[in-house]
């Protein structure tokens, strides 16, 4: 990766990681979300190169970045551990994604369900549960009422719970 | 796992949702790149010296783990004497003659930053790959005990430039569990080749795995860097073949393979990889994968020992590395296997 790519990849994409980080970590404290954004950078640098630009996935690679780099950090700073208010977000199965066989398995069966979700319960379920974003930011995005995405989370919960297992997640 | 949040770690989200078409300002863009090239320990200069390059694949499989203790040196003149550490490392018994072909040396740097120590202790390499056998000291009075270790930083650069490398540390069989230090292997390569050259090494924020959270957290802060030269010779074998082989789902030709003691390098080039390259597969997939290729020798036994398998492609030139948890002994080498074709050693 050279210097200009690096620059490049900030530029077009450091905005969206930065939403992520802040939906995630919260705006307290610029320098915070500024390393954690980095962090995504160094991690995008070191393994861009095996990645075609043509081929795509980069974006969705790097927001998976973002993610697991905001969530690690957050992890890390017990101060900001109840940053993420989540509404009730446990479907009351316990499965595995520890063993690598499961995991493949149930990370496939996870990927179908939530794409075969009608619209817009599926987007609700992403922009809530993927990108942290607030209730109140997901219903203007997708102009319903805050109420609306609440009930469409809770019964997308419950239709989640019984799709995973009708297709049959390893427990 | 039961949380939605959490599973949702393991979902692979379709682009066409991602609509954060939020942007930085200039001066927020300026203030992360400066972080993001600190981390990387990289200055303007060395980066800028990879400008141009066409851009570059390169993975690193699984690395098996490999267990070793003790570390006594040793250096006579001709032939590198590797330490017992490194023997066992290689699946070698300390009174065992190292193969003549061995090419490495003592590095003995040690690097102290608020009390913990990176001690550089010995490599051994070839054109492309080193194995830098180092230990991690703990400040005084701290035990490095039955834990996970990691650290969160690792970085290999080469000083004289570096496009495409992969590296990785593989944690050694500790035998005091109640003292302040561990030992470790880093296993490196670089596409551009290190022989001859100057590497940096950058281990930082060390960091114990905590079962409770499920996670590692730092024991150790900040970068721990050493840069130290590759000063010795390198005796692999090459073997110019001009063949036309069955590779990414075409055929090009196998140019050459290069064998050292420590790994195999094999060289194609053609249209099915110029083609490949243009359209490579899913994140995760290494063509390295579907190469096969083996070492007969002379007894007539296979030479089956792989621990790391990686290819960089730039081009229609795809380069495959292939190392080994043993020595391989180059003199006994009987003939190649490679997508198809017999080699035969020169």
């Amino acid at each position: 990766m050279t210097n200009q790519q690096l620059e490049d990849m900030i530029a077009l994409y450091g905005g969206a990681v930065k939403t992520i980080c802040i939906n995630i970590l919260g705006f307290e404290n610029r320098q915070d979300i500024e390393e954690c954004i980095s962090d995504v950078f160094v991690e995008l640098w070191k393994n861009y190169d095996n990645f075609n630009l043509e081929k795509g996935g980069l974006k969705s690679y790097i927001y998976g970045i973002a993610r697991h780099k905001a969530i690690d950090m957050l992890r890390r700073d017990m101060r900001r551990r109840n940053h993420i208010i989540l509404e009730d977000a446990d479907i009351n199965v316990e499965i595995d994604f520890e063993n690598e066989v499961a995991k493949k398995k149930n990370a496939s069966i996870l990927k179908e369900v939530i794409d075969s979700l009608p619209s817009p319960d599926r987007e609700i379920f992403i922009y809530r549960y993927y990108l942290f974003e607030k209730i109140k930011t997901i219903s203007e995005k997708l102009k319903l009422t805050p109420k609306q995405v609440e009930n469409k989370l809770y019964r997308g919960k419950d239709q989640l719970r019984k799709q995973l297992l009708e297709r049959g997640v390893v427990l | 796992m039961k949380s939605i949040d959490e599973m949702m770690e393991n979902y692979q989200v379709n682009e066409d949702i991602l609509d954060l078409n939020s942007t930085l300002e200039e001066d927020e863009k300026e203030r992360i790149l400066k972080i993001t090239l600190k981390k990387l320990n990289i200055t303007e200069t060395e980066v800028e010296r990879k400008k141009g390059s066409s851009r570059k694949r390169i993975a690193i499989l699984a690395l098996a783990a490999t267990l070793c203790f003790g570390t006594v040196f040793a250096f006579a003149t001709g032939i590198f004497q590797m330490s017992d550490s490194m023997k066992k490392f290689f699946n070698m018994d300390s009174n065992e003659e190292v193969n003549s072909h061995i090419a490495g040396t003592i590095i003995d740097k040690q690097v102290t930053k608020d009390g913990w120590t990176l001690d550089l202790k010995e490599v051994i390499g070839d054109s492309k790959n080193i194995y830098v056998l180092y230990d991690v000291i703990a400040p005084k009075g701290t035990v490095l005990g039955d834990n996970q270790y990691m650290f969160r930083t690792q970085m290999m650069n080469v000083v004289e430039g570096m496009s495409s490398g992969g590296w990785n540390s593989i944690d050694l069989e500790d035998d005091d569990l109640t003292d302040n230090k561990k030992s470790y292997m880093f296993c490196g390569n670089a596409s551009a080749g290190v022989k001859g050259k100057t590497v940096k090494l950058t281990l930082g924020d060390y960091s114990m795995y905590n079962p409770d959270i499920q996670d590692f957290e730092k024991v150790q802060n900040g970068e721990l860097s050493a840069t130290f030269p590759l000063n010795f010779d390198v005796s692999s074998q090459k073997i110019d073949i001009g063949k036309s082989v069955e590779i990414c789902e075409g055929e090009s030709t196998l140019e050459r393979i290069e064998i050292s003691p420590i790994s195999a390098i094999v060289t194609f080039k053609g249209e099915s990889i110029a083609k490949s390259d243009e359209t490579p597969p899913p994140v995760g997939y290494d063509v390295s994968q579907d190469i096969n290729f083996s070492i007969v020798m002379k007894d007539g036994t296979v030479f089956d020992a792989p621990i790391v398998g990686a290819s960089s492609t730039e081009k229609d030139q795809l380069i495959f590395i292939q190392n080994y948890s043993k020595l391989i002994d180059i003199d006994n080498i009987k003939e190649f296997k490679v997508c198809g074709i017999t080699v035969p050693m020169k």
